[in-house]
């Protein structure tokens, strides 16, 4: 029986020596496939997927989505697992054991963008949390005149979410979300799984209900045909081939360093392809059902969502929930309940992907790095949450606006998550090999992978994601840097440019720093060790 | 001295007067369409593909000629597209068949004004209507890839569940090695 706490590594001269840190263990196959599915659900899928669907053209965008999952998602999340689950370690660790000090320099990269993610995602699970609050009754309510205050001519839920993310108690929401975050990580996946199993089962149920719900609303149904009927003419834009690639990544938590970490608790000889293929179909069955309750929604009550894509859930879901004849509070609190869930399940695995990589890098004690990590995640959100307290006609337009996370949101996103994608893919393909990786998971799979899977690791998704990138750096550097508007004040042009030049020198600063402090380091080869501990038996596989 | 100035001084005082008052009467007319109560209303809110629905211009509640109404598919999307619709009638009536499914927003711009992509030179619309309209029916392709979708990933998630249960002993034999 593993210890439930890793020893501490010992230090010998300034460098942490080879100590064998003895890792947790998921208790059942269940546990870890509820973990994993539950990171992966998230607000991504309510959110971002009813955005992405809507924004690139409903049956345009499920068919190239579709493509995209079997073609890039499912490959890409089962060689992170396989990584994880053949290294027994987080993802700068498992990178470095493939190529090396820029393996691991991509690692610490993905987890520092992951970080980045992390703060902006806590501090929208804050007004996920205030409008839960609101759900009970004061975001059903007429609205009231608010003297001076930009926002108050719209109508409810619109009225109540800006008043709410501009009032300074906002800061409290993120301060307990961060809280529930670490409570939950506190003692790594003893902790996480018993909350996963009780949470990801309850967001299938609420959203079954809001499924019904919508779906049986006059014309409900005209939804769903909006979302599956696909239209060949939009198909042809490559900028819907882009969303749903971007979708699948952000999705599946592909490029964050979770799966990885999450796998890194298995033991060498579980089932990765299959864990891989049940967690991603688990995750877009999700996404699935999600769409038909939001899509039967927007189509019932004719709405249009804004252009931010968090007026999605705050505006677009909640405005149909108001609309209903009977029961709107109960649809309300069950709706920003799911959400709250969805979001804490895939929160604390972002939080516990960095926290692992700490622990097996520098053998700290857990306690000590949640609290570090915490701290600076807490002042993170803060800092994301303050602009809309400090000046509420930030939220200009109707939506959250031209705020920080929109910025961040689209460097850490939009190119961050892409580029680990495209680094790990050419790291795995070519110098690991892939062919033996796969060979290797086959020897623990019932379902074998096919020998295409390595040249979809090795080209066809690199080629993807490459173009992908490509076309976005061109589009950023055709139109203006994204945010940028000759109506704006001088300081106000700045901010894109300093957004930019943060996200990137700091993430690439602290990945450097990260890989040269001298740490615990295992060069044993990934495949060697896998082969090793193969010979012992398959005994207590997940 | 510039031409254009020469050109206005050398027309006669009375014509001069005319036409600034002309100017000044099509101002006011122009702000009191801007500030009198303009909307549009559908037939049918859920419009069928295909099949004309009316639309109806109003004043102040009275029926409005001359006003544009622009059809916006899909708006705020990245497949957002365009459609100007007929100028309304003397009764304000538009006649509008819809191009596309989905939610639409219809914009009611000031008499004159030719809303395009390119910009309305300033103005702005004066009334808006969103719409969804209707496939009327499940078209076939449609229900071909939800129910593909659905046994791939349903029917995939509880296959791979099943045999993620299953005992180690089940595995089949390993493959042979690549050449």
């Amino acid at each position: 029986m593993p210890s439930r706490r890793p020893r501490g590594a010992i230090r010998q001269g300034g460098v942490v020596s080879n100590v064998t840190i003895q890792r947790d263990q998921w208790k059942s196959k269940v546990g870890f496939v509820l973990a994993a599915s539950g990171s992966a659900i998230g607000l991504g899928n309510v959110v971002f997927f009813g955005s992405n669907a809507y924004s690139y053209g409903f049956g345009a965008f499920y068919l190239p989505y579709l493509v995209a999952l079997f073609l890039v998602g499912i490959p890409v999340l089962i060689a992170e697992l396989g990584l994880g689950g053949l290294t027994q370690k987080a993802f700068p660790a498992s990178l470095a054991k493939v190529g090396g000090r820029w393996g691991e320099f991509a690692g610490w990269w993905a987890l520092l963008n992951a970080s980045f993610i992390t703060m902006y995602y806590i501090t929208i699970l804050a007004w996920v949390f205030g409008m839960f609050v609101g759900s009970f009754g004061p975001l059903w309510e007429a609205e009231t005149a608010t003297p001076g205050f930009a926002m108050d001519t719209l109508a409810n839920p619109h009225g109540f979410f800006f008043r709410m993310i501009s009032t300074p108690w906002i800061l409290a929401l993120v301060f307990l979300v961060w809280l529930l975050n670490l409570v939950i990580v506190r003692r790594g996946v003893t902790s996480i799984e018993p909350v996963v199993k009780v949470f990801v089962p309850l967001m299938w149920m609420f959203m079954i209900v809001l499924i019904v719900r919508g779906v049986t609303l006059p014309h409900g149904e005209e939804g769903v045909y909006l979302l599956f009927t696909p239209d060949f003419a939009i198909m042809k834009d490559p900028v819907v081939w882009r969303g749903a690639v971007s979708q699948i990544f952000f999705s599946l938590t592909l490029g964050f360093g979770v799966m990885t970490a999450y796998a890194s608790y298995l033991p060498k000889d579980a089932d990765q392809v299959n864990n891989g293929v049940v967690t991603a179909c688990l995750n877009c069955s999700f996404e699935y059902v999600a769409g038909l309750a939001i899509f039967s929604l927007l189509f019932a009550f004719a709405i249009v969502p804004s252009a931010g894509t968090l007026s999605m859930i705050f505006f677009v879901v909640p405005q149909g929930i108001a609309a209903m004849p009977a029961a709107v509070k109960t649809f309300g609190i069950l709706f920003f309940l799911l959400l709250m869930m969805a979001g804490l399940s895939s929160s604390i695995s972002l939080v516990e992907g960095l926290n692992s990589a700490m622990i097996d890098k520098f053998g700290w004690r857990r306690r000590n790095t949640l609290l570090v990590s915490g701290a600076i995640g807490l002042v993170g959100s803060l800092i994301f949450a303050l602009p809309v307290i400090m000046d509420p006609d930030l939220s200009w337009n109707g939506t959250v606006g031209l705020t920080l996370i929109d910025l961040v949101d689209h460097w850490a996103f939009s190119y961050g998550l892409l580029t680990v994608g495209l680094v790990e893919c050419l790291l795995i393909g070519w110098m690991l090999p892939i062919g033996d990786l796969r060979r290797e998971l086959n020897r623990n799979s019932r379902f074998h992978l096919p020998a295409a899977f390595d040249w979809l690791i090795k080209v066809v998704i690199p080629l993807a994601l490459a173009t992908v990138l490509a076309t976005s750096i061109y589009g950023e550097v055709a139109n203006n840097i994204y945010g940028w508007s000759a109506e704006r004040p001088p300081w106000e042009k700045l901010l894109p440019f300093a957004c930019f030049a943060f996200w990137l020198l700091s993430s690439l600063a602290v990945a450097a720093w990260f890989t040269l402090r001298p740490g615990a380091q295992d060069r044993t080869p990934v495949l060697e060790s896998a082969a090793a501990v193969s010979t012992e038996g398959a005994e207590g596989a997940l | 001295m510039r031409c254009s100035e020469l050109s206005w001084r050398s027309v006669p005082r009375a014509a001069r007067l005319a036409a600034a008052g002309l100017a000044l009467l099509v101002a006011v007319a122009a702000a009191a369409a801007a500030r009198a109560d303009v909307g549009l209303a559908a037939d049918d809110e859920r419009p069928l593909r295909g099949e004309v629905v009316r639309l109806h211009v109003s004043e102040d509640g009275e029926p409005a000629p001359g006003y544009v109404v622009q059809a916006v598919y899909r708006p705020n999307s990245q497949t957002e597209h365009r459609e100007l619709l007929p100028v309304a009638d003397a009764t304000g009536t538009v006649l509008w068949t819809p191009l596309d499914a989905g939610p639409a927003t219809l914009t009611v711009w000031p008499p004159g004004v030719e809303p395009g992509a390119g910009g309305t030179r300033g103005a702005e619309a004066v009334a808006s209507l969103t719409v969804a309209v209707r496939y009327g029916g499940f078209p076939p392709s449609g229900m071909l890839i939800m129910i593909v979708a659905g046994l791939l990933l349903f029917g995939g998630a509880a296959a791979a569940f099943l045999m993620l249960l299953k005992p180690p002993s089940h595995i089949p034999p390993e493959e042979p090695p690549s050449t």
